[in-house]
């Protein structure tokens, strides 16, 4: 069955702009196919046509041989398709039981008496069979980003859905996690599910998936068995040029230190933490998920207390009471959460990238601000980041994720800082925006910043970075330097085996 | 310019319907065209569009104010106090200087004590009213030996009423610093991002406490229009007060989420109110009809912003 689920001519126009254009394409079944292509190639788009959550303008797609019509999400589940969405659809107040159930409660005919037991034993042979250890009376609100990600896959099996939709389900997770993932869905494919795979990341795809389609501003390029393909050649089709992927790049370590963190603890949280930053240094932070490097780097910028240890900014001690107090100092951050910790949603473009260096614009009087001043500001970053917006007053919510993350360095880079202290500076942006990224953070090293970036892309980090520290359960468990980079070491560190 | 225009749709669907609601009331009643009614009625938006600009910020930061009834009261009975006494200026300055803390109390408990907004100002307006209350000694404090008030409600500068005057005043200051200032920005980012401004190096404990601040401090020039119509201290006044500004509030367009106020909005919704109530009553409509009357038409505006709002989501979603 080569032609299980054929999309012919499907397009899709918001406001008279194609977000899809004339897309056809054939998905076999049982087979894992890769949708490839840059933030707003379209992929979301065609998923959520599939899902039934926008209707096509044109084009039919067939399953199966027939066509189908699908106008919203209770068709689209009619035909076998089940979606896990990159925001998750869980509700944080219910069980992981009740949400893996919650369209398909199973009660008593009489009087529709919910069964509990049924719905717990239920679920947890679903957990089982994904080996997923969380427990089914747990509430969501108590889980972890990757343990929501289990559970959104938990429920997109309980439906029995032939046909699994998963649109970046490895955006949360860690290696470790995400080698579960991949078991996961070789499990299901050998059940004989198919299964429609939305990433960024190119190694999974060229580890998990039989075919590849990509997608460039919302027309359709080519598809391709993966084995025919290298990752330099999916790039090409994605970003419609070639790309300098493996290029090295020099040192710009200096001698001087910027930072000294000296046995920084804090109970029950991370012990005993020390590591020093030199100037031009591009310092990697390796870790599993709930290791405590965040809070560490949270910690030093004022937004979390520490029982003890000392913090030493250019030699001189410091302890930062609130972010106000480290931005004073030269420090800035930058959030892993650009949705709820990052962007300011209903604020323009301008207003985004400005609301920190605000207060040291010159005010006539103490309080008028010159419009020219604001707007120069954001000139300035735009031109260094190459920021793609439609006017200054758009909504930043308008802007892709590439673009809304340059916003969020340009805030902090129109400070002057010395310390940078990035999470996940490239998470959820495509391709190109992320070679953009590690330049920029090549440049601003060369310029004598010290940054200092948390990665849970291992590939990423060793790339980047010119040296590592990893941490296990609050600790420092090693320090690799850029030659002694690689997966294994790291992973050694990070399961606390290392130390 | 289309954007422009895009941006003021709500405001001009607003002005839309207070101009046919002005039409039909005028040809069910000539006399609402006169000079003398439309005075009247700015006169009677300046009570509530006043205290509605403060409260604006409140809602843009992400909180609100219940006890801005009790405020009013409460700065009457002051007033009326304070001016029988010590007269006319250690009166007002009085008034302030209790707005302040009346602020600044309703911005530390729900700053620092965690306690949501609307939780906190309930407790602070059945407080402030008591307080309002014990202080007026159950009596109203009459003000007849203060004429100089009478000048708040009552007088004109140029014929044009002081209320509508302080109206303008509030309204230009406030614009300044919602548009044009450091701070205005910061309270629309507390209230559209939290953590957010947190990380930003934003004090928001600070910013929430202004709002509150500059609500209370709105609901002064409030409680002096309504102190002087009355001529009266009275601990009784204000009882629907909270309600009606967060209404004039939130029907003027501003999000009740946080990040997104409407000034302009707020300032015609309280107009639009303000028509409503003056037509209905110089039609001689019941007053029992007048508050449904209100009601339907509200909806009606309400139900006309939510499809806009939903469909601004839509956008969203699909671009982001």
């Amino acid at each position: 069955m080569d032609n299980f689920i054929q999309i012919r001519g499907v397009s899709k126009q918001f406001y008279g702009v194609y977000a899809l254009k004339d897309i056809s394409f054939d998905i076999a079944k049982g087979s894992v196919h890769a949708i490839m292509g840059e933030n707003g190639a379209g992929k979301s788009t065609l998923m959520k046509i599939l899902g039934g959550v926008y209707q096509a303008d044109g084009g039919t797609i067939s399953i199966d041989g027939t066509v189908r019509n699908i106008r919203n999400v209770q068709d689209s589940a009619a035909c076998g398709i089940s979606v896990i969405y990159q925001e998750f659809n869980l509700v944080p107040e219910l069980t992981v039981a009740e949400n893996i159930y919650i369209s398909d409660v199973p009660k008593k005919t009489f009087l529709g008496i919910v069964e509990k037991k049924k719905r717990r034993a239920k679920a947890k042979e679903i957990l089982d069979m994904l080996e997923i250890q969380v427990n089914p009376d747990e509430f969501v609100k108590n889980l972890s980003v990757s343990e929501k990600q289990m559970v959104e896959i938990a429920k997109a099996l309980s439906r029995n859905a032939q046909i699994i939709i998963m649109d970046e389900p490895t955006a949360a997770l860690n290696e470790e996690e995400v080698q579960k993932l991949e078991e996961i869905v070789g499990m299901l494919k050998r059940d004989g599910k198919t299964i429609l795979y939305i990433s960024h990341r190119l190694k999974e795809v060229f580890d998990m998936t039989d075919t590849v389609t990509v997608l460039r501003n919302g027309e359709y390029v080519d598809t391709r068995p993966t084995s025919e393909l290298t990752e330099g050649e999916v790039i090409r089709l994605m970003v419609g040029h070639d790309v300098d992927y493996e290029a090295v790049r020099p040192s710009y370590v200096q001698e001087e230190v910027l930072l000294q963190v000296e046995d920084l603890t804090l109970k029950n949280v991370f012990e005993s933490v020390s590591f020093e930053l030199h100037k031009g240094e591009i310092l990697g932070m390796a870790g599993l998920m709930g290791c405590g490097r965040e809070e560490v780097l949270s910690a030093i910028y004022g937004l979390f207390g520490y029982d003890s240890g000392r913090i030493r900014l250019e030699g001189k001690d410091v302890r930062f009471k609130n972010s106000r107090d480290a931005i004073e100092h030269g420090i800035c951050f930058l959030t892993d959460d650009r949705k709820d910790a990052g962007i300011f949603p209903q604020m323009s473009v301008e207003e985004n990238i400005t609301i920190m260096s605000i207060r040291y614009l010159k005010k006539k009087a103490g309080f008028y601000i010159n419009p020219r001043d604001e707007a120069s500001q954001l000139e300035k970053m735009t031109r260094f980041m190459n920021i793609k917006y439609a006017r200054p007053e758009q909504k930043i919510s308008y802007l892709s994720g590439g673009n809304q993350q340059k916003v969020l360095l340009g805030r902090d880079l129109l400070l002057d800082n010395k310390i940078f202290i990035m999470l996940e500076p490239t998470r959820g942006i495509d391709v190109g925006a992320k070679e953009e990224i590690y330049n920029l953070l090549y440049q601003l090293a060369r310029g004598g910043m010290g940054i200092i970036a948390v990665f849970s892309d291992m590939n990423e980090l060793i790339r980047v970075c010119d040296r590592a520290v990893v941490f296990c359960d609050g600790k420092i468990t090693g320090a690799l330097s850029r030659e002694e980079f690689n997966k294994e070491r790291i992973l050694t560190y990070a399961a606390g085996k290392g130390a | 310019m289309k954007q422009k225009l895009s941006r003021q749709s709500e405001n001009i669907s607003l002005v839309a319907v207070i101009v046919v609601l002005f039409i039909i009331f005028t040809i069910l009643q000539p006399n609402m065209m006169t000079l003398f009614n439309i005075k009247n009625i700015l006169v009677q938006v300046s009570l509530t569009a006043i205290a509605a600009a403060g409260m604006t910020f409140a809602y843009t930061a992400g909180v609100f104010d219940m006890s801005v009834g009790s405020i009013l009261a409460l700065i009457s009975v002051v007033v009326a106090k304070v001016a029988t006494t010590a007269g006319v200026v250690p009166a007002i300055g009085a008034a302030f200087l209790i707005a302040v803390v009346v602020g600044i109390l309703n911005g530390l408990i729900v700053t620092k004590l965690g306690i949501q907004a609307f939780a906190a100002t309930l407790v602070t307006m059945i407080l402030i009213r008591g307080i309002a209350v014990l202080m007026a000694d159950g009596a109203d404090v009459p003000l007849y030996s203060v004429n100089a008030i009478k000048f708040i409600s009552s007088g004109t500068i140029l014929g044009i009423p002081f209320p509508i005057i302080l109206t303008v005043l509030v309204y230009a200051a406030s614009y300044f610093l919602y548009y044009k200032t450091e701070f205005g920005m910061k309270i629309r980012s507390v209230g559209s991002n939290g953590d957010a401004s947190r990380i930003s190096g934003i004090r928001t404990d600070r910013m929430i406490t202004a709002a509150f601040v500059l609500t209370a401090v709105t609901a002064v020039f409030s409680s002096l229009i309504k102190t002087a119509q009355v001529m009266f201290g009275k601990a009784t006044i204000g009882e629907d007060f909270a309600l009606d500004v967060m209404t004039t509030v939130i029907l003027g367009g501003t999000v009740i989420t946080g990040g997104k106020g409407n000034l302009t909005g707020t300032l015609i919704a309280s107009v639009l109110i303000a028509v409503i109530k003056n037509g209905l009553n110089i039609n001689n409509v019941n007053s029992y009809y007048q508050q449904l009357a209100i009601g339907i038409i509200l909806i009606f505006a309400l139900v006309f912003n939510g499809m806009k709002s939903m469909k601004n989501a839509r956008q969203i979603r699909r671009e982001g």
